[in-house]
């Protein structure tokens, strides 16, 4: 009990003093910041301050990309019982880009803000269901089937995209912003992306916390679950629909970054056990932690050409690729 | 959520292991539901409208479509611009040119922007893609009489046309150039040019390879002579009026605000008017010569800038769309941001002139504004 308490008091402090850091951190001198602040809230001044207009809506987008991608990878692992199973290996980001694709193409995303987190939650939903659906449909629901599944999937959606993309290959313009947009660059976060993921987060939080009792019952199979009263299509759903919402809001608001939903959950896992309930709010602060970290210090040591999706896709792919063997080596000796 | 046991009954609410009671279908979906929706629709409602007037930089002496126009090949234009602007009358070719190609393929932008304002266009095979849809800079009344695109064409239509010179470039793809060397095509290899001296030598260069020489040496001195007049226009204005040179950022935005490139032309030409006193170039301290860098709005205006210059695609969803942005930020509320065309701005080619015309008129513009310089 006090060692969680202490854990609990140690994530606290560090997600509070890394915000702080995060919103301290910038060009402007902190007194110049705060004498824009005082002055707005006595409402003499309606003046853009870097630190509200920028900073703070910068830090909401990366506390709830990065709870949200290490929740929704917990949540996945636990429903498909493999520590590889994440968003991004399964195809659900790549399903949700393949919707905003399009959208980015035609510019569709400039009037109508909210259209690219829509797509981007259909897009993630109908692949997570497809992929579900297919390995159900072929016998194959076990780990490896599910991944061969995503990763055929992955492909076709990669297909596709390709194809589009090389229609519009002569609209250099057009493709330029689907690079900026979709890089996982935090350049241009303002309170338009806040707007479109918080409330989407919100509610795919509440689910993932929600059901993580129901998500524990789940781990252990279909039939267990069954067994201690769980109605396993309808969670196995809503679930679903919520890891759809957590990833397809954190895509449209900063872009694609895989690996993520791997590395942190699998990390917690070894720290906290695998019981959900406890596992996914520490999901939920450290991958909220995580992301400000990375990007404070992107941010300080000012790479230019790196942005947190390639940091995290550095970062995952060798741990992908360590499980697997590890993965293989355990089959092996069984 | 139904919750039954192992033989399908339902489970007690109180039974130990029954999960917290579920909510149903419509109660569960409707309420969320409503909450991302109204969220969303509050957001769009209280955004940031584009109500800032964004001044459009105005003509001065020289009119920006007459000089396009010149560019574009007019002859008698060019010859009346240069009368106008008191330079010497251009040269008479005294050289034996060599014959006029009859088919053209320039498999490069540049070698077809070129080509399109010194040959005869019924003698161009094909256009690199793209460059149709760039209406603003080649007329849809000019880009028709060319009816091929380079990269619709097979290898078995290339062998039928069978040009007698194609221009291609270090990056043009290696079975264009092994094919069009099979066919015996003349293959010309072009560099993109980074200055405007290099782009003037390229010009001649392509001028002299299909057999347009004179005009394409009217074009390049054309070009040396409306730089020359912008300058001098510029220096004119400067000292009537007397401003104090402005701190100037120019970025590009498509997604978001970048830095150019250093070894671009824009930057070049920037940089000349800041080595002649007329404006302090910002360069934020994270721009490096090979890497655009992403700027924040923090940045843009920690930086002060007198005047931000912002390449844009034309179209003006993404104009409308950064217009909101700044004006949220204060950024763009006293005629300080001026938007110019990203197509005009990146062609390393004989409208880089149009894009010095269009940066100058930019910084004349802001310091005509009536608070020019209290700005951020």
């Amino acid at each position: 009990m006090n060692n969680t308490l202490f854990h609990k008091t140690i994530m606290l402090l560090l997600l509070f003093s890394l915000c702080l850091l995060a919103l301290s951190t910038g060009e402007t001198p902190l007194a110049e910041v705060w004498e824009g602040i005082l002055l707005r809230m006595n409402g003499t001044s309606s003046a853009w301050n870097p630190l509200l207009d920028e900073r703070l809506p910068r830090l909401i987008v990366l506390l709830s990309t990065g709870a949200s991608l290490a929740v929704s990878g917990a949540a996945m692992q636990s429903l498909f019982q493999t520590a590889l199973a994440t968003p991004s290996v399964l195809g659900v980001t790549a399903g949700g880009s393949l919707l905003m694709t399009p959208l980015i193409l035609l510019q569709w995303q400039l009037p109508f803000p909210a259209l690219l987190p829509l797509a981007a939650i259909v897009g993630s939903l109908g692949t997570l269901l497809l992929v579900y659906g297919l390995a159900k449909h072929t016998g194959n629901l076990t780990p490896s089937g599910l991944i061969l599944m995503g990763l055929a999937l992955s492909m076709l959606i990669l297909a596709i995209e390709g194809a589009l993309l090389y229609a519009f290959r002569n609209h250099w313009q057009q493709i330029q912003m689907l690079t900026e947009l979709s890089a996982g660059s935090t350049a241009n976060i303002g309170w338009q992306q806040v707007h479109m993921q918080l409330p989407v987060t919100i509610v795919g939080l509440w689910g993932c916390i929600y059901y993580a009792r129901e998500l524990d019952l789940l781990s252990l199979g279909d039939d267990e679950a069954l067994s201690l009263g769980i109605d396993v299509q309808k969670v196995r759903f809503r679930l679903f629909l919520c890891i759809a919402l957590l990833t397809g809001a954190a895509l449209a608001a900063l872009g694609n970054i895989i690996f993520f939903g791997l590395l942190l959950p699998c990390l917690l896992r070894t720290l906290y056990g695998p019981i959900n309930q406890k596992l996914i709010p520490a999901c939920l602060f450290c991958g909220a932690i995580a992301l400000v970290a990375i990007e404070t210090l992107l941010r300080f040591f000012h790479f230019n050409a790196l942005t947190i999706g390639h940091l995290s896709a550095l970062a995952g792919s060798p741990l992908f690729i360590f499980l697997l063997l590890k993965q293989n080596s355990k089959r092996a000796v069984s | 959520m139904d919750r039954v046991d192992e033989s399908g009954q339902q489970l007690h609410p109180q039974c130990p292991l029954s999960p917290p009671s579920p909510p149903s279908p419509l109660s569960l979906y409707l309420p969320l539901s409503l909450f991302i929706f109204a969220w969303w629709a509050l957001a769009a409602f209280y955004s940031p409208h584009a109500l800032v007037h964004v001044p459009h930089p105005s003509n001065h002496d020289l009119s920006r479509s007459r000089l396009q126009a010149a560019l574009t090949g007019d002859a008698l234009l060019m010859a009346e611009l240069i009368q106008q602007w008191n330079a010497k009358r251009l040269p008479q070719p005294t050289f034996t040119t060599n014959p006029k190609r009859k088919k053209l393929l320039p498999q490069t932008h540049v070698a077809a922007t070129f080509l399109l304002a010194i040959a005869d266009p019924t003698k161009i095979i094909a256009l690199p893609g793209g460059m149709r849809r760039q209406t603003t800079l080649f007329p849809t009344s000019l880009t028709e009489k060319i009816p091929l695109d380079i990269d619709a064409m097979s290898s078995e239509k290339m062998h039928l046309i069978s040009p007698d010179i194609a221009f291609v470039a270090d990056y043009s793809h290696p079975a264009l150039v092994d094919l069009l060397k099979r066919q015996s095509t003349d293959l010309y290899h072009m560099h993109t040019p980074s200055t405007i001296e290099e782009i003037r030598e390229a010009l001649l260069q392509i001028g002299k390879m299909s057999g347009y020489h004179n005009e394409a040496l009217r074009l390049s001195l054309f070009m040396e002579a409306a730089q020359l007049a912008i300058d001098n226009d510029l220096c004119a204005w400067w000292q009537e009026k007397r401003p104090s040179a402005p701190r100037v950022l120019y970025v590009t935005h498509y997604g978001e605000f970048t830095t150019p490139w250093k070894n671009s032309i824009t930057w070049q030409l920037l940089e000349r008017l800041s080595n002649q006193g007329f404006m302090t170039l910002l360069q934020p301290s994270s721009s490096q010569s090979d890497v655009a860098a992403s700027l924040s709005l923090e940045t843009i205006h920690h930086l002060k800038p007198h005047l931000l210059l912002i390449a844009v695609p034309t179209g003006g969803l993404i104009e409308a769309q950064v217009k909101g942005r700044l004006t949220s930020t204060g950024i763009a509320n006293n005629g300080n941001v001026i938007f110019l065309q990203d197509e005009v701005q990146q062609s390393p080619t004989q409208y880089a002139i149009l894009a010095y015309f269009d940066l100058v008129n930019a910084l004349k513009t802001a310091l005509e504004c009536e608070k020019p310089a209290q700005l951020l």
